[in-house]
């Protein structure tokens, strides 16, 4: 009984924090939208994900550096409390939200698994791009390919249609190649996993602009200069009229895909490149995120029996 | 945005003039009669730009509030709203102007398929202009060195 009830009494504090800071981040976002012109667009996109992730983190830190020790340290072994509804129902939400995630993660894997397998049944290595491999695939009976697309999350690699390759003069099948090697060095798709564990309404929009800067900051780090940026463009622009953009299969980034609205934007934005966004961004000296780090762990170990008993209040206020 | 629209089946078309009020209203975010009379209507007469408001507030597009004794005239959606609703509603009378509901859809493709050719020789010309422009600029830059030498001995 006691561990039934420090597990739904965890679960629900999860589902209270997930919920809650999940619907603040929602409506921080549809408050103040972040305008792609003032900051680069490769840190948008991690402030994107980041904005995301934050939910997840805030709950599962909480839960487990909180609520668990101060039920294990706090409530009395020998009472045999009764539990009310409210942390039942709110511990089921959280495990079944955590079944969902888990559920939704594991169809996404076995769909991009399928597709992948699927494309790559015909398949020849072609080279290497930065250490990342390049597989070339064919259509195989009716089966449709993408253009080009960067698959795989453990061991990730760039499959290349025998079309694409055909029609994309040497420079530009480099660039589109470094655009795809891009995606593969920022781990987007195992973001996108990460993404399908953390299901919450109303949150479409801002994945889909987070998906937005994925591709605009692969683009960035696959030009160096104005050049290879029209050549990108120019590459996107001959493989939008061989496949029309369609989605992209899921946990897998092709070059050319659906809307049609972002494939011009970003052929807009390579045509209008300018140096300016090879600036560096200001890098932070790991000492100021260490100094953080220990100053928060000095602040917590001052407060941290304080901090326990207030949440154990708090739950017990929740169990009751 | 022009001459599309329907706002359901009680609301005319939408005219030039109201659409230029709502534009100007989309600038400036809020604006009573004179502040657009003063500023981005300065060519219509006040009794003009007030009737227009007028007629858009009734057609749901504008909302007010008195500000002393006149109303302060602000746009109930956004032109990114505006225009989704009004696509959507141009779509809907396109499919139920059919028996059959794949010919428009047919029709639309056709036209999408169309103008996004049209958009992709637009945006390859520009490219080319781009990397004309581009290649002008180098082989200036090339040529400026050999200028040096020429402008040294002039000096000289």
């Amino acid at each position: 009984m006691f561990a039934a009830r420090g597990i739904a009494v965890s679960l629900s504090v999860f589902v209270i924090v997930y919920c809650v800071v999940s619907l603040a981040v929602c409506l921080c976002w549809r408050a103040g939208q972040l305008h792609s012109r003032r900051y680069p667009v490769r840190r948008i996109a991690d402030l994107l994900f980041a904005m995301r992730m934050f939910p997840l983190v805030t709950a599962a830190v909480i839960t487990a550096a909180f609520t668990v020790p101060s039920f294990l340290l706090l409530e009395p072994r020998a009472i045999d409390e009764p539990m009310g509804y409210i942390p039942l129902v709110l511990g089921i939400g959280g495990a079944f939200l955590g079944i969902v995630g888990i559920a939704n993660a594991g169809i996404a894997l076995r769909s991009a698994s399928h597709h992948v397998s699927r494309w790559t049944s015909a398949a020849q290595p072609v080279e290497s791009c930065g250490a990342v491999p390049v597989i070339r695939i064919s259509p195989v009976s009716a089966i449709t390919v993408p253009a080009m697309t960067a698959a795989g999350i453990l061991r990730p690699m760039v499959l290349l249609s025998g079309a694409a390759e055909s029609l994309l003069t040497a420079n530009e099948l480099q660039t589109a190649l470094n655009h795809e090697v891009a995606h593969v060095r920022r781990r987007d798709n195992l973001k996108k996993l990460l993404l399908r564990l953390v299901a919450f309404p109303g949150m479409k929009n801002l994945e889909g602009t987070w998906l937005e800067a994925t591709e605009m900051a692969a683009d960035d780090a696959a030009v160096s200069n104005a050049c290879e940026a029209l050549d990108l463009a120019e590459a996107l622009i001959k493989l939008s009229r061989l496949t029309p953009p369609e989605p992209s299969a899921v946990l897998t980034a092709a070059l050319i895909h659906s809307p049609t609205s972002v494939m011009n934007a970003r052929i807009e934005r390579l045509i209008a490149w300018s140096d300016e966004r090879l600036v560096s961004l200001p890098r932070f000296s790991p000492r100021y995120g260490l100094g953080a780090a220990l100053a928060t762990v000095a602040a917590f170990a001052m407060t941290y029996s304080q901090l326990l008993a207030r949440v154990h209040t708090a739950t017990e206020w929740l169990v009751r | 945005m022009k001459h599309v629209f329907h706002f359901g089946a009680t609301s005319p078309q939408l005219g030039p003039l109201e659409e230029r009020l709502l534009e100007a209203l989309w600038e400036r975010g809020n604006a009573t009669v004179r502040d657009l009379v003063n500023g981005a209507c300065q060519d219509l007469a006040y009794t003009t730009v007030m009737t227009t408001l007028d007629r858009l507030f009734k057609k749901k597009l504008l909302s007010r509030e008195t500000d002393g004794r006149a109303f302060r005239y602000a746009p109930r959606f956004t032109r990114e709203e505006l225009y989704r609703q009004v696509a959507g509603e141009a779509f809907r009378q396109l499919m139920d102007a059919s028996s059959a509901s794949s010919l428009p859809l047919s029709y639309l493709v056709d036209v999408l398929t169309e103008r996004d050719e049209q958009l992709l020789n637009h945006l390859h010309q520009v490219v080319e202009a781009k990397r004309r422009e581009l290649r002008g600029g180098e082989s200036r830059r090339g040529e400026a060195p050999s200028k040096k030498p020429s402008q040294r001995q002039t000096q000289r």
